[in-house]
């Protein structure tokens, strides 16, 4: 008895230790800025937005001073992009976006993966019609990396996942958007987000793994 | 009650675990668009299904509780001394993914702040009755009620109750590895079960490192 409660004090210690390791931890993750202070792209450098037409669909491009791309907007042709162009949509003001690695966000400052890319659209809200949206981040990512895409939902205060497996080609990523925001491109999941992709595959394996397990081990017990 | 009866039982219990929490993701989004009445909704469900569970196994339950209620100093130190092993080696094997996984202990540690600032009242009840206790039937008592061989109940459970923690957002070999201290909690708290046979000492060490993981994000 002497013996257990002993042990039992030594857990005690072991437990005051333990939380005293993951309170420092956590103090020094809280202290550490997980980004830097490079805004990357900002809008103010904008040279120069092309516009390009195809049969189906409208281009514009937005160029640095050096003339390297920096972002790209595709637009289908369709009906209701016709009207908003009708409705003089001013390319210059609604499609602006920059790309951060900060933005003063309670929430996005609470997730931790310190690798995320901000676009943040100076356009908040619907787009005429779906758009594919290229943009440069050569400076943050290496080409055949896979990012994720999630959206940051100021109104509910959430993250919202949009999009896994984009891959980094040529320094470019290119993603589909209806709705213009504030988003942002990380590597690694982000555990806390709505509608985070959910490997159902594993479950459902590991779940006839378990049935087939237990029935084994039913029939076993039966034979002997 | 004979082996068939147990598979059947654990069986059903397993599937609805998996299958109902599913089953809530797949229409509530489409029923209400507010974040808390979806969260109540969803929190009314899952007491539901622990209710259930409870009831399934109520006569091992009261026997268990009887038997907490002799030896309630025991099974306390017993739970103080298995939470220490779980929290310092949970501690030394995140440690160790870090290096790693960087973003690993981080991100945990994130979704429970957030999840408490948002929803606190809330999330308390979610965490501290129904997870804590809807896992235990599920991981420990269904399995330990099957699986005879005691080392294989508690390796084969422990690892099985990683995978459900963290297996639903693995997506990439790296995440993978974060299986690997849930997998140890789960084997820790299906050796407490099994040194004990109370279901009670699991559910003591469960709730000291949801207190532990409380107090740390409050800290």
């Amino acid at each position: 008895m002497k013996k257990n409660w002993s042990l039992v004090l030594i857990s005690i210690l072991v437990i005051i230790i333990s939380a005293l390791i993951f309170y420092i931890v956590k103090t020094n993750a809280k202290d550490k800025d997980p980004v830097n202070d490079k805004n990357l792209v900002a809008s103010d450098t904008l040279v120069n937005i092309t516009k390009s037409e195809t049969k189906d669909e409208i281009i514009y491009e937005v160029t640095d001073n050096r003339k390297n791309l920096k972002y790209s907007w595709t637009f289908n042709k369709d009906e209701s992009l016709m009207k908003a162009l009708k409705d003089s949509m001013e390319i210059d003001m609604s499609l602006k976006l920059e790309v951060l690695t900060k933005l003063d966000n309670e929430k996005l400052n609470s997730i931790t993966n310190d690798d995320k890319l901000i676009i943040s659209f100076e356009h908040h809200g619907e787009l005429p019609t779906k758009a594919k949206v290229r943009i440069n981040v050569r400076d943050s990512y290496k080409d055949g990396e896979l990012l994720y895409l999630y959206y940051l939902n100021e109104e509910k205060n959430q993250i919202e996942y949009i999009d896994s497996k984009i891959p980094v080609k040529n320094g470019y990523v290119e993603f589909e958007i209806t709705h213009c925001s504030d988003y942002f491109l990380t590597a690694s999941i982000v555990q806390d987000a709505v509608n985070n992709p959910k490997n159902v595959n594993l479950i459902i394996i590991v779940m006839v793994i378990v049935i087939i397990v237990l029935i084994g081990a039913t029939l076993f017990q039966n034979k002997k | 009650m004979n082996n068939f009866n147990k598979l059947i039982k654990g069986a059903g219990v397993f599937l609805l675990y998996i299958l109902v929490p599913y089953v809530i993701n797949m229409f509530l989004p489409s029923i209400t668009k507010s974040n808390t009445t979806e969260l109540i909704i969803r929190l009314t469900l899952m007491f539901l299904l622990l209710l259930f569970f409870i009831l399934l196994y109520k006569d091992d339950i009261i026997r268990d509780i009887k038997a907490f209620k002799k030896t309630f100093l025991s099974i306390i130190g017993k739970s103080i001394i298995y939470f220490a092993i779980l929290i310092a080696g949970f501690g030394i094997i995140s440690a160790l993914l870090l290096i790693v996984y960087p973003d690993f202990m981080y991100t945990n540690s994130s979704i429970i702040d957030s999840l408490l600032k948002e929803n606190f009242i809330v999330m308390i009840i979610y965490v501290f009755i129904i997870s804590l206790f809807t896992e235990q039937i599920v991981f420990r008592k269904v399995f330990k009620d099957i699986l005879v061989n005691k080392y294989f109940f508690i390796i084969f459970s422990g690892i099985i109750y990683g995978v459900f923690q963290v297996g639903y957002h693995v997506t990439t070999l790296n995440e993978l590895f974060t299986i690997i201290p849930f997998a140890f909690a789960g084997i820790i708290l299906s050796t407490s079960y099994e040194k004990t046979d109370n279901i009670i000492t699991p559910c003591l060490v469960y709730l000291f490192y949801d207190l532990f993981l409380l107090i740390g994000s409050l800290a």
